[in-house]
Order: C-alpha cells, then sequence, then structure tokens
C-alpha cells in the first residue's frame, strides 16, 4: 500500500488555495512552492522549483504545486487494471 | 543574377533500435510481445539534492537500475516508491490518479532518471511513486516523456526503435 497521507500536504494546499486566483492570473502553468503557510516563489519548470526548495530547506518536505485551473487526474491502467503483472 | 538557396537547418534525433533479451529460443517477436518495450533505467536523487547531501558530508544513496516499461496507457512517468523512498527523496506533491474503485491520491517525487546506452538524456522529472511490486520492471514511461520521444514498434521484426 502507498504511504500516502491524505493530510501531507493539508496546510501547504490551504496556503496554495488562498493564493490560487492570484497564481492563476500571473503564472499559470509555472510552479509554486509552498512550505507550510509560507510562500517560497513561483518557478518555471519543477526543476527550479525543487533546486529553490532544497536550499532554502534542505531535504525536508515541501510542496511544489503546478499552478493550473482544474487539478488533472493521471491515468496509470496498466498498475490499476494489474496489466502489468500479465504475461502472454 | 545571383542563385539563392534556400537554407534549412536540421535537427538530429538519435535513433536507439532496441532487441529484447531474455528466453535464448525465443523468438523476437514473440520475446517483445511477452516482455514489452523494456528499457534500463537508473534512478539516482536529483542533483540539487547530490550536491545537498555532498556538502553536508553524507553519503549518496546507491542509485538503483531496473527496467522501464514504455507505456503508451500511462499519462506519466512512474516509479516503484519503495525505491524512491530508499534513495531518501521525500514527495514534493501528490496527484489523482483514476482507477476502478476512484480516484486515489499517490505520491510526487522530483528525481533524476537516466537511460544507458539511449538517445534519451539523463531527466530529472517529477515522478508518480507507485506499488508495483514487479521486480524488474521499476519505471513505466508515460506519455508526458514520450511526448518528445517517436517510437516505432516493429512487431514482425521483434524489435522497437526510439529517438528522442
Amino acid at each position: 500500500m502507498s504511504e500516502v497521507i491524505e493530510s501531507r500536504f493539508a496546510e501547504e494546499l490551504k496556503a496554495y488555495e488562498r493564493k490560487k486566483a492570484e497564481l492563476l492570473a500571473l503564472c499559470e502553468g509555472k510552479f509554486a512552492v509552498f512550505k507550510g503557510t509560507e510562500f517560497v516563489g513561483v518557478f518555471d519548470t519543477p526543476g527550479a522549483a525543487y533546486s529553490a526548495g532544497i536550499q532554502r530547506f534542505g531535504n525536508d518536505s515541501f510542496l511544489i504545486k503546478p499552478v493550473l485551473k482544474e487539478e488533472p487526474v493521471e491515468r496509470i491502467p496498466a498498475l490499476h487494471l494489474g496489466l502489468i503483472h500479465a504475461c502472454l | 543574377m545571383r542563385e539563392s538557396r534556400l537554407c534549412t537547418s536540421v535537427s538530429f534525433m538519435p535513433v536507439y533500435n532496441v532487441y529484447p533479451q531474455g528466453v535464448s529460443q525465443a523468438n523476437p517477436p514473440d520475446l517483445l510481445a511477452a516482455l514489452g518495450l523494456l528499457l534500463t533505467v537508473e534512478v539516482s536523487p536529483p542533483e540539487a539534492l547530490a550536491n545537498l547531501l555532498t556538502s553536508q558530508g553524507k553519503p549518496l544513496p546507491q542509485l538503483v537500475t531496473g527496467s522501464a516499461l514504455v507505456d503508451t496507457g500511462a499519462s506519466c512517468c512512474c516509479v516503484e516508491e519503495r525505491l524512491l523512498q530508499q534513495l531518501q527523496l521525500l514527495p514534493i506533491g501528490q496527484v489523482s490518479v483514476s482507477s476502478p474503485t476512484g480516484n486515489r491520491l499517490q505520491n510526487v517525487y522530483f528525481t533524476r532518471l537516466t537511460f544507458p546506452g539511449s538517445p534519451i538524456p539523463p531527466l530529472e522529472i517529477p515522478v508518480v511513486g507507485v506499488q508495483m511490486n514487479q521486480g524488474k520492471v521499476i519505471s513505466l514511461i508515460g506519455r508526458d516523456l514520450l511526448r518528445h520521444c517517436v517510437l516505432i514498434y516493429n512487431g514482425p521484426m521483434g524489435s522497437y526503435t526510439i529517438s528522442f
């Protein structure tokens, strides 16, 4: 089972929601970094956002949030249908 | 009259032909059909984290080598989550992943993927941490990466060609 903790980024996501309209207007498609309630900044690429987060917080948890109108839903059918375990 | 010639810049995409290896007596088309499009992959911490650990005098985690399955059905790249955690990576976010029982949240990690011997350069990208429990296959190459590739599946020859 995944070690996903539903509330892992709860605080960061709340901070993002508070800023979302402003971020969408100014920098849709870019990557915002949050740590707790702190907004660190917006970056062009996930790599730049990651480097900024690592420089600021070290190898500690922080959120990199793509600034998007709608949250994407990823599809990995081979995994959830168990096809990756299939063999001819 | 001076003759002018139209000059165009040409960009070359290195081509990598892959012949699956496995059971020696199996013929290539059967082998490709059974194994799928596999590439060797190395998963390691991103440069920023590696530099941080080095500056702190901490040892770098051993990179993890395995197979990546090219999966045109997957919308994103995935890596076995247990291995990402082994590399001391922490999640940088979460994403909804569709499943038969509804959407579920999976952790997203920022990691470095290297594909030795292939034209795909080392990449530092977000990947979804998943539970594959597949042993050799530790990663899926999804359409977020394939959008940069040309991919040809040659079933009768039992090979595939990828360029980036």
